[in-house]
């Protein structure tokens, strides 16, 4: 009888083991990889898997500091996600090399905005935009009190002005806040000066670097004018010094997070200012993200509709309302939600005039080299115009050989 | 047989996580591939090294890697020496002090680089301090003059334990009768360091100095985190510049021509080294 029933039990496994296998293989399976908690991606994860029981998504988050890194490694090795989320900095060479694939859009052109930073040259678009986050400008309250400023600085004038009222409260007090270092702060804080005042940073046929001209050098001499009642540093060393009351002014935008870092701090926050010129508008830099679908993914139907899913409901901007969303009835659904709050006012009203640099493929060492012209000037090596215009030299140089490579 | 069979595991293991990744590199070092392109590399001969050479880039980053280089081997392997004499003697608390110095070894660089950014910051303790004694404090890590010096300070304090725990190896294995036949001599201590410590510790320090060369030619992590090779450039090394290459802009051929580059200048460097080093060895043997 024993026998028997060990013979039942092995044979019962031995038939159950492929019927297993069979059973999870029934199941098409999605990957995604975002920057974000599981949880908060989870309403659009479990409407899509409702929608598809036969469908199963694997998520990963991606960890800030060498998510990028691993992107590239996995599709290297041919092991991409089938959906991932992408930064508008990283859009450009991800679409020239044909890493992500492009979408269908006729249906939904207008439900979004932003997706200027998601087409390629080919006029395809590559992804749905997700949020987006400005800079804008966070003013100690009590610093501005004892300095007699009461309103927002609407110009350059006022904001320097502002700059050194606060600067001369107190030796141990900045007024405004210079942000350099790492591969994006230079040129992210800088570029809004540069936008303000008209400047680009390459021609619109990408065949020249338009860096040397006069409203760049004039923004660049500006931003460097402030310093002298400025407080340089990095982006981490600025937020300590404003969370602290050592800064006056901060150009920043939802990492500053002041409700969890300066409960106590009073501050308001107000539009960038723009030139005094007449024909000038305050323009903030737009830092996009994007939800994907991989060129490398077998589902690309199912998965495209899964990254459209992920692109809407808020999933983001319900934990950090000033990562703003791209689908419009979602930043409605927020505006509505919070509708007396002046931050997100000036957020959505900084975020109609923002803007990003040209989404050229070699925007990665086109950066660099911005980086470089603006971080000499700033640490006093050279003056704006001779650091521009060496750093036109070296952009031209990559435009055309970029050029060459496209046969053009 | 039975060799084969007990050393599989470590070979299996070589063979796909360091000879195959060392080979591949190698031959990736004559191509233009991008890896998120989809496509195969393209063979283009030697045109990666012969860029090498025209690259500003590249060379300010040799020159940073060099100065990095020099300006903390010898720093940290004299700290080392002199720490380690001094916790081979009878003192009291010698166990404390010798897990206290090597405790930063133990702790990951990533940890301490993130402190020293706290430390180096304008309203750093660094700053406090010199502002006790009337010297205006700078934001060290945003100086192009001081930006590499400060993470070499850094990385010297962070390393010195771990060769200091190598040196009292060394110093354990020098019999007791030589300093015993030298006091009888009258020899003073500083003339048994020189003339018998030093000497006896030869061994020692080779090891010693061609593993901190190559650590130090290879320095990445702190740069990484604390500065990101800025300001202008002022710490871009070698190997972060590799990076850059390789997982920034995707010139992954380039990049691993950068690494074969580098691997030459190391081996040179360590040849050198223990052809300097061992330079008049058969004397003391």
């Amino acid at each position: 009888m024993k026998k028997l029933l060990a013979l039942t039990l092995v044979v019962a496994l031995l038939v159950s083991i492929p019927l297993v296998g069979t059973m999870g293989a029934s199941k098409t399976k999605l990957s995604v990889w975002t920057f974000w908690k599981q949880s908060w991606v989870q309403p659009a994860l479990d409407k899509f898997m409702a929608a598809h029981p036969d469908v199963e998504i694997e998520y990963q988050q991606l960890s800030w500091s060498n998510g990028f890194d691993k992107i590239v490694t996995a599709i290297a090795a041919g092991k991409a996600p089938d959906v991932m989320e992408l930064g508008s900095t990283w859009m450009a060479q991800f679409i020239e090399n044909k890493t992500i694939a492009p979408i269908d859009i006729t249906a939904i052109k207008d439900e979004y905005s932003g997706w200027n930073g998601a087409t390629g040259p080919d006029g395809n678009v590559y992804g749905y935009p997700w949020f987006g986050a400005t800079n804008i400008l966070y003013i100690n309250a009590d610093l501005a009190k004892q300095a007699g400023i009461d309103k927002c600085p609407a110009t350059w004038s006022e904001l320097k002005a502002d700059s050194e009222a606060i600067d001369a409260l107190s030796p141990g007090v900045r007024g405004f806040s210079i942000k350099i270092g790492g591969r994006y702060t230079t040129w992210q804080k800088f570029m809004p000066f540069a936008w303000s005042d008209g400047a680009r940073v390459v021609s619109a046929d990408w065949k020249e670097a338009l860096v040397p001209f006069d409203r760049f050098v004039e923004a660049l001499e500006y931003y460097n004018s402030l310093k002298k009642s400025s407080l340089v540093g990095t982006q981490d060393e600025v937020r300590q010094a404003f969370y602290l009351g050592r800064v006056g002014i901060i150009m920043d935008g939802p990492g500053l997070n002041l409700k969890k870092n300066a409960p106590k701090l009073n501050y308001f926050v107000c539009l960038l200012p723009k030139p005094d010129r007449p024909d000038t508008k305050s323009v903030g830099f737009s830092g996009a993200d994007y939800i994907v679908v991989t060129s490398q993914s077998k589902q690309k139907t199912l998965a495209t509709e899964l990254a459209q899913d992920i692109s809407q409901g808020n999933l983001i901007s319900n934990h950090i309302k000033t990562l703003l969303p791209f689908y419009k009835p979602d930043l409605t659904a927020l505006m509505s939600k919070y509708p007396d709050d002046p931050e997100l006012k000036v957020y959505v009203e900084q975020m109609k005039n923002a803007t990003s640099p040209a989404p050229h493929p070699r925007w990665v060492d086109l950066q660099e080299i911005l980086t470089g012209a603006i971080e000499s000037t700033i640490l006093g090596r050279g003056s704006a115009e001779d650091n521009l215009a060496k750093a036109k030299k070296e952009m031209d140089s990559i435009l055309a050989e970029y050029l060459k490579e496209q046969g053009k | 047989m039975s060799i084969l069979f007990f050393l599989s595991p470590w070979l299996v293991s070589f063979a796909l996580f360091t000879l195959y990744p060392i080979s591949y590199s190698f031959y990736l070092s004559f191509t233009k591939y991008n890896p998120i392109s989809g496509q195969t590399p393209r063979f283009i001969g030697l045109h990666n090294y012969l860029a090498i050479f025209s690259d500003d880039r590249f060379w300010l980053a040799l020159k940073n890697t060099i100065f990095f280089v020099i300006g903390t081997i010898p720093v940290t392997t004299s700290i080392a020496v002199i720490l380690a004499v001094f916790l081979n003697e009878r003192i009291k608390f010698r166990s404390f002090f010798r897990a206290t110095y090597f405790m930063p070894a133990v702790t990951s660089i990533v940890v301490i680089a993130t402190i020293f950014i706290y430390i180096y910051s304008p309203f750093g303790v660094l700053n406090s301090l010199l502002s006790l004694f009337g010297i205006q404090g700078r934001n060290w890590l945003l100086d192009s003059h001081f930006a590499l010096p400060a993470i070499m300070a850094m990385d010297i304090w962070e390393s010195f334990g771990y060769y200091t725990i190598l040196f009292l190896a060394g110093l354990q294995s020098i019999p007791e009768e030589l300093y015993e036949a030298a006091n009888i001599d009258g020899a003073t201590g500083i003339q048994q360091f020189f003339r018998i410590t030093i000497p006896l510790l030869r061994p020692t320090l080779i090891f010693v100095l061609v593993i901190n060369t190559i650590r130090s030619f290879q320095v990445f992590s702190e740069i990484f985190v604390m500065t990101q090779g800025g300001p202008i450039g002022a710490t871009t090394t070698l190997v972060y510049y590799l990076y850059n290459m390789g997982f920034q802009k995707f010139r992954m051929g380039y990049a691993s021509a950068l690494a074969y580059v580098l691997f030459a200048i190391i081996l040179i460097f360590s040849l050198l080294q223990m052809k300097v080093l061992r330079y008049g060895e058969r004397i003391y043997d």
